[in-house]
């Protein structure tokens, strides 16, 4: 009895040592776009399937009831689209240069899982090597994008829901020094948004869309006032 | 025969009447396309009924974000399946009332903004506000507010079911009224059925004793602000039932708006607009009449005379 306990503190100590530790947020600071002559890229990640989620169906038959019982649902919001969302860094580019920031448009899309791992650990730097970039996109600090979550989520507990489906937006923002490879600014996006009313009204799902590009525009809005008013 | 509607009183409303030429007698129901048509014996009077229950609902704006549920994943063991099954519809009941208490939680604080003006809004009667309202209306045909359980002498009759809510920062009412269209025959279908929200431009930064300015003269402007709410409703469904509004081409669009302080979205058409307030129909089919968001609200009205409350609403609060 004794040996299996201590297998199992041996498991969760082996899995605790591999979750590794989370980058704090950041918040940015004066110094970090005042420089004159750098160059600031802007990317972003490829964009999430618009989909649902139904977190707390954990078990393989509660996935299944989730995904059974909420089939309209998904179709629908798999048909809603990202509407502007795509031209987000043009935008952002538009705003940093509106406040005297030599920003460009780094074109196509970044796959940061796709990069190499950081040579140096440290306070605020990435785990990912971004400094090849600065080379390859010809800038000086580069500004990423990642919106990893899109769609819509409906609380469960094994089989039951027990909450109603919400619009759900999740984001992040870095500032990365290419030079370095630090974070400069590293902004965390959690948004939700609960339907107007009644939100189970198959098969257009009127509140819950309109939930939908509500905290799209939020989701935006907060990406843009990332670097200030 | 050719209907006119529109308020005394605003000038927003009036301006989105003029040009309003009646009467194609086609359907504009969102709720039943199929509704039968209008005939021009409908025509002539105006029949509002009045509600059989005379309380007014008010309640507080319900903050539009949040609301995560009860979460985690509960473990089931059971030596078997007539157990399990047991303890998943047990579970099931829980989570149920948890939500449930949940909500109830949630309104009572959202309504806990309506404190101060309990006292004046129980004395409100719904059929004052109704036939207050119907006064402000410009009618063609003969005008008249009929008891909930009387027989309209033939004409139209309107049915309406008023919400109004207060926002958090009670800078601005608005109301949520459900209204239903229906020939004097009682027995024939429906004619038309939809929900019409109205947002009460926001009072100004220069109110800032907000509570003292609902309640002065015996809460005169939240009264008047509710009729006036009321009307535009009333007017709002009466001419999209007569096919009045634009049949707008554009797609739908995320529209920012103002609800008291804060800036809402809503997804939808713009039908008309003037700078000031626009004229969307949502994706549920709702006509919402609301404050552009942005624009500076205009200077307060100081004083409300009683007399003159309906006709003179403060600008502040005009929808």
């Amino acid at each position: 009895m004794n040996k299996r306990l201590l297998l199992a503190l041996l498991v969760v100590g082996l899995l605790s040592a591999c979750a590794g530790v989370k980058q704090k947020e950041l918040t940015l600071t004066s110094e970090a776009l005042s420089q004159e002559h750098a160059r600031v890229g802007v990317v972003m990640a490829p964009l999430p399937k618009v989909d649902t989620q139904f977190p707390g169906a954990s078990c393989l038959l509660c996935i299944a009831a989730a995904n059974g019982a909420n089939s309209s649902l998904t179709k629908h919001v798999q048909a809603l689209g990202y509407e502007d969302l795509a031209q987000l860094p043009t935008n952002l580019v538009a705003v940093l240069r509106h406040k005297g920031v030599n920003a460009t448009l780094v074109p196509g899309s970044l796959e940061v899982d796709k990069l190499g791992k950081a040579g140096a650990n440290g306070d605020n730097v990435a785990k990912k090597n971004f400094s090849p970039l600065q080379a390859k996109y010809g800038v000086d600090k580069l500004v990423v994008i990642h919106v990893s979550l899109l769609g819509v989520s409906r609380p469960y507990a094994a089989y039951f829901a027990t909450g109603d489906a919400q619009a759900v937006f999740d984001a992040n923002v870095s500032l990365i020094d290419l030079a370095t490879n630090k974070y400069e600014l590293y902004t965390d996006l959690n948004l939700s948004q609960a339907a107007d009313g009644k939100w189970d009204e198959p098969p257009d799902f009127p509140g819950l869309t309109n939930a939908y590009f509500q905290v799209l525009e939020r989701g935006k809005q907060a990406i843009l006032g990332s670097f200030g008013p | 025969m050719r209907a006119h509607f529109h308020h005394r009183s605003s000038a927003i409303a009036g301006a989105w009447c003029l040009g309003a030429v009646l009467l194609t007698c086609s359907r504009n129901s969102p709720a039943d396309d199929q509704a039968p048509a209008v005939e021009p014996e409908h025509l002539a009077a105006l029949n509002l009924r009045l509600p059989r229950d005379e309380h007014v609902a008010y309640s507080g704006v319900m903050p539009g974000t949040g609301g995560a549920g009860v979460m985690g994943a509960p473990v089931y063991v059971a030596p078997n399946v007539v157990v399990a099954a047991a303890e998943v519809l047990a579970n099931g009941m829980v989570i149920a009332g948890q939500r449930a208490h949940q909500q109830t939680k949630l309104h009572e604080a959202a309504d806990a903004v309506l404190e101060p003006y309990k006292t004046y809004l129980d004395q409100f009667s719904g059929a004052e506000l109704l036939r207050k309202a119907l006064d402000g209306i410009d009618y063609d045909g003969r005008k008249t507010a009929i008891a909930w359980d009387a027989k309209a002498d033939g004409g139209l009759v309107v049915e309406a079911v008023p919400a109004f809510l207060m926002t958090q920062d009670s800078r601005a009412l608005l109301i949520i009224d459900t209204i239903i269209i229906r020939p004097a025959n009682q027995k024939a279908p429906l004619l038309y059925k939809n929900t019409v929200e109205v947002v009460a431009t926001p009072l100004g930064d220069s109110v800032d004793d907000i509570q003292n300015y609902w309640t002065r003269d015996d809460a005169q402007r939240l009264m008047a602000t509710s009729v006036m709410l009321l009307r535009e409703s009333l007017v709002l469904a009466l001419r999209d039932f007569h096919g009045e509004l634009p049949k707008s081409t554009e797609p739908q669009r995320t529209v920012h708006f103002r609800e008291g302080e804060l800036e809402q979205m809503e997804r939808s058409q713009v039908l008309e607009g003037d700078g000031q307030r626009l004229l969307l129909r949502n994706l549920r089919g709702w006509l919402m009449s609301v404050p552009v968001a942005g624009v500076p609200t205009p200077p307060v009205v100081q004083s409300v005379k009683p007399d003159s409350a309906l006709a003179d609403a403060p600008k502040s609060a005009e929808p």
